[in-house]
């Protein structure tokens, strides 16, 4: 899996030729640096961050939404009788920089984060990748006596977050990914993890997309397995929104819960239907 | 590029500002405290956590999901002495329950963890 990874990231530091000729034949007056744009369509790829931030003074009102598995029976309609809601709102500070807060119904989490895109993709090939840097803080706000000390609440995670579009039809991220949770079930687990995810974007038609995103997870010795998170995903773009319809094994909605947590296993049918969807509010002033 | 660098070196410093800690709930363990606990009863506690969830639908007499039962008192007890019962309610052993769903409320998992704690009574 490393070796694979490995390969992964060399490949997207590969110039990628086609694209240059097609852009000398199409326009040479194009600007030299010129940035990439739309390498994906969403702020997330699925449950993960993709490198695209929230545009400077919008704010994102963001639902997303995990039904049960598709293998809980009919008593349960498939999955549709149970339900997790995640709200939040995101902001664009700057072109490159965005915060964000929401609240998941799943483990009953508060999550905050920032996200800063460092570097851009170039049409010319100068910069063959984007690179953005990803900080998040969740706290639970479950009523425990294992909480009684606030500071076990918290969990942590950092991503870089490396992408590049390829053509006009592909762009692949890779997301190396450190967690830390300040509470965990066992001895045995790690309350430090490192995870390495892979994420891609592959254009349909001009409103829509398949998208896949995976994140690698290192064996812990457990008695609770957790498993790599994998997830299927149909965008549909319309009219400045992205509709994001997905199939996933993971319930949780937010980084320490999707990488780090995950239980359910796709061969066992463990797949959860759900959906993102966003209403995006201009604070311009006119 | 020295101001980004900059920029994301406290970026990445702000999000500790929380603080950091390493610790497991099986060292934490929070059982003295709920032992303590004389209001859980299996007849008005247990039974309807196990109703509430679901447990009873797929682990009764006639459809023991994974050759579970938890029909009755003398069933339920004896998940509670091997220390499935708290196991897999928890998601600390065993296959997580309720299968592919939450974990149970930490309220219903104290009181699971009470009740085993002052022997499992058939209260």
């Amino acid at each position: 899996m490393k070796q694979l990874f490995t390969f992964l990231f060399l490949l997207l530091c590969f110039p990628s030729f086609g694209q240059e000729d097609l852009m000398s034949l199409l326009d040479d007056g194009v600007k030299e640096d010129a940035p990439v744009i739309a390498t994906f369509k969403a702020v997330r790829i699925i449950n993960g961050h993709s490198i695209e931030t929230t545009r400077k003074n919008h704010l994102d009102f963001v639902i997303n939404h995990r039904f049960g598995a598709l293998n809980s029976g009919y008593q349960n309609f498939w999955g549709l009788d149970q339900a997790q809601i995640r709200l939040g709102l995101e902001y664009g500070l700057s072109k490159n920089l965005m915060i964000g807060v929401g609240r998941s119904s799943f483990q009953k989490v508060v999550d905050m984060y920032f996200k800063y895109r460092l570097v851009t993709q170039t049409e010319s090939g100068s910069m063959p990748i984007s690179v953005a840097l990803f900080a998040s803080n969740a706290i639970t706000t479950v009523q425990s006596p294992s909480y009684n000390d606030g500071i076990n609440r918290y969990a942590y995670t950092y991503q870089v977050l490396l992408a590049r579009k390829f053509n006009e039809s592909i762009s692949i991220q890779l997301t190396p990914t450190l967690i830390h949770r300040n509470l965990v079930l066992e001895k045995s687990d790690q309350n430090t993890m490192f995870s390495m995810g892979i994420g891609g974007r592959f254009k349909l038609t001009k409103r829509t997309s398949l998208n896949f995103e995976y994140f690698w997870v290192p064996e812990r010795g457990n008695q609770v397995v957790y498993r790599p998170m994998f997830s299927l995903g149909f965008d549909i773009e319309t009219g400045g929104h992205v509709f994001q319809l997905h199939f996933t094994n993971s319930l949780g909605m937010i980084e320490k819960a999707f990488i780090a947590e995950t239980v359910g296993r796709w061969s066992k049918g463990d797949v959860l239907y759900g959906f993102n969807v966003s209403r995006t509010f201009s604070l311009n002033r006119k | 590029m020295l101001r980004k660098f900059i920029l994301a070196v406290l970026f990445l410093a702000l999000a500790w500002v929380s603080g950091c800690v390493s610790r497991n709930l099986e060292e934490l363990n929070p059982l003295p405290s709920v032992c303590a606990s004389d209001t859980v009863t299996y007849k008005y506690s247990i039974v309807k956590i196990l109703d509430d969830n679901s447990c009873s639908g797929c682990h009764a007499d006639g459809s023991s999901s994974g050759g579970v039962n938890l029909d009755g008192y003398e069933n339920v007890k004896r998940y509670a002495d091997n220390g499935k019962l708290y196991g897999v309610t928890s998601h600390t052993s065993g296959s997580p329950m309720p299968k592919n769903m939450p974990r149970i409320s930490q309220n219903e998992i104290d009181r699971i963890q009470a009740w085993i704690c002052i022997g499992a009574p058939n209260n």
